[in-house]
């Protein structure tokens, strides 16, 4: 037998490091709830409040079930209608920019800064700034909505692409495959289901970022939420809450199978 | 005197320029032959046969096939030309999603414009060649399968079925056994056997086993740090020619004849 020995599971200098960046997590906490002034005191004397006030929401306004769901199909529809672009542009971007496919690095560089780019921009704000310039309206719901699919999506699909073997690549080429044959037969099998997924699940950010627009002004359930809300109108804001909610349930639900499939 | 399928000269390579890993090697092919390359691990043994289809780009050397060389091409020249020479792997590279045959008719995609494949119209004729080459080796009642619902015993013979598939003068294969049990090990080697001597078809082959390279090869070259130090029939491969060609390394030598490694699925890209 060996004597005694201690053997540490990893180096002293990793667990510096992993100590160090607790430490400075914890202070990025703490700076940050200072910061913020964030005052407990009043926020706990307001909850008295509370009971009123969620008694004003629990009635429903049956009247706002008509013109609710009219908007809402109307904000699923720039959803979708932003997702759709979007997914097509992503899915040409993603082939050219993935690292293993780029037909030239340049490509990879520009169409990944690009993304970075829109990511680095919240989705909220890039629409605004939409609005902003080309006014309020459909288009400039639809023109945000496809920004930031492709943000998500163009990401995503590189992701995957460049998940797969090089293999794939090389045995193709082995038989003579052109670049477009590679993909069309060497990736599409395997990238196809992981896209669908990812398109499932931005489908959902889709038709939320699609509902919160109507606060700024494009059409769509959202517009009469913040109307309700404006005119203290309770009954009409709980009953559309509820039509948005139940919505947004039955997408999760319907979208679940798909989404398993990523990666 | 006949000319040679491949005449490979002065063939040299070095990955990025640095380490040479082959240091000048020159070999004539000739029509019909059944060429086994063996060597220790790391000699360059992948290498040299990745160089002969432009899988490795050789930093130095000319590859004289079919009237050209196959070191200069580029772009569509090229890849006409590696429609020409089918490619066996050591883990059989199928598209694991997509089924067997379709999966042997990838061996046509040098061949036809990527709108027939794409749509897959492949011709009858193309089709029924597929379809025979599968019932040849056994897989007749597969064809519809997805690759990687198959063995590697069986994953590997539509790695033949898909090489066969491009009609080529010039069979390669790196290791195809190595991954496969020694039964299937022994059919696959058979199958290849057979079918390039019907066909009467050229083969390079790399592998690891001395005593398999003997039973099937017309021609044994031995690989030892990057140069050819062996190539002639395999009769005159005496024991102290092994033993030099694996010095160092003799834990090699006597490794079973297969199954030197487990098969591993997720190299059909089943996954
Ligand atoms: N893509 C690569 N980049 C850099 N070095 C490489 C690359 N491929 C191979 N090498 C190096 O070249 C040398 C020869 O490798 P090669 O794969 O040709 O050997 P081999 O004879 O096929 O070995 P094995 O029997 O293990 O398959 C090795 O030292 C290896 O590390
Ligand atoms: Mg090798």
């Amino acid at each position: 037998m060996m004597a005694e020995q201690k053997i540490p599971l990893e180096l002293p200098k990793e667990k510096i490091s992993r100590m160090a960046v607790g430490i400075i997590l914890l202070l990025v906490f703490v700076l940050s709830t200072h910061f913020l002034d964030l005052n407990v005191a009043t926020f706990v004397s307001r909850l008295e409040n509370f009971p009123r006030i969620a008694g004003l929401f629990m009635r429903l306004n049956p009247e706002a079930f008509r013109p609710g769901i009219e908007q809402l199909i109307l904000s699923v529809a720039l959803g979708v209608c932003g997702l759709a672009i979007g997914g097509g542009v992503s899915f040409i971007l993603a082939f050219l920019g993935a690292d293993n496919l780029a037909p030239h690095p340049l490509f990879s560089v520009i169409i990944k800064g690009f993304v970075s780019l829109i990511r680095a921009i919240p989705n909220l704000v890039l629409i605004l700034m939409i609005v902003a310039s080309m006014g309020m309206g459909n288009t400039a719901g639809v023109l945000g909505l496809t920004l930031s699919s492709i943000g998500f999506l163009t990401r995503a699909f590189i992701s995957t692409i460049e998940d797969q073997d090089t293999a794939i690549i090389e045995t193709l080429q082995a038989t003579g495959a052109s670049k477009v044959q590679i993909i069309i037969h060497g990736f599409f099998p395997n990238v196809l289901p992981a896209f669908l997924a990812w398109i499932s699940i931005r489908m959902e950010s889709s038709v939320a970022e699609s509902i919160s627009l109507g606060v700024i002004g494009v059409g769509g359930i959202g517009m009469l939420v913040s109307r309700s809300i404006r005119q203290h109108d309770h009954p009409t804001v709980s009953t559309l809450i509820v039509i948005i909610f139940t919505a947004m349930f039955i997408l999760e639900m319907s979208l679940n199978r798909v989404k398993k499939n990523r990666t | 005197m006949t000319t040679p399928l491949l005449s490979i000269k002065g063939l040299q390579k070095s990955y990025g320029g640095k380490k040479m890993v082959l240091k000048g090697m020159d070999a004539e092919i000739f029509h019909g032959e059944f060429i086994v390359v063996i060597g220790p691990s790391g000699a360059g043994k992948s290498t040299f046969i990745r160089c002969i289809n432009r899988m490795v780009d050789p930093s130095e050397g000319e590859l004289l096939f079919d009237g050209q060389d196959l070191a200069k091409l580029k772009g569509k020249k090229l890849r006409v030309a590696r429609s020409k020479v089918g490619m066996i792997f050591q883990h059989y590279n199928l598209i694991g999603r997509t089924n067997v045959i379709k999966n042997v008719l990838h061996g046509r995609l040098g061949q036809i414009p990527f709108y027939k494949s794409a749509l897959g119209l492949y011709t009858s004729e193309e089709k029924s060649m597929a379809f025979h080459l599968l019932t040849k080796l056994g897989l007749g009642e597969h064809i519809y399968k997805k690759a990687s619902a198959l063995s590697g015993g069986q994953m590997q013979r539509v790695g033949i079925a898909r090489a066969m598939m491009q009609q080529p003068k010039l069979l390669l294969a790196d290791e195809p056994i190595a991954s496969l049990d020694p039964k299937s090990a022994q059919v696959v080697m058979d199958q290849i056997h057979a079918i390039t001597k019907e066909n009467n078809l050229t083969c390079i082959m790399n592998l690891h086993q001395v005593e398999v390279a003997k039973n099937y090869a017309t021609r044994i070259i031995g690989i030892k740090d990057g140069k050819i130090v062996y190539d002639d029939v395999p009769a005159k491969l005496t024991n102290e020619m092994i033993d030099y060609i694996y010095e160092g390394k003799e834990e090699e030598m006597g490794q079973p004849a297969t199954g030197v490694e487990p098969v591993k699925g997720e190299f059909s890209y089943g996954a």
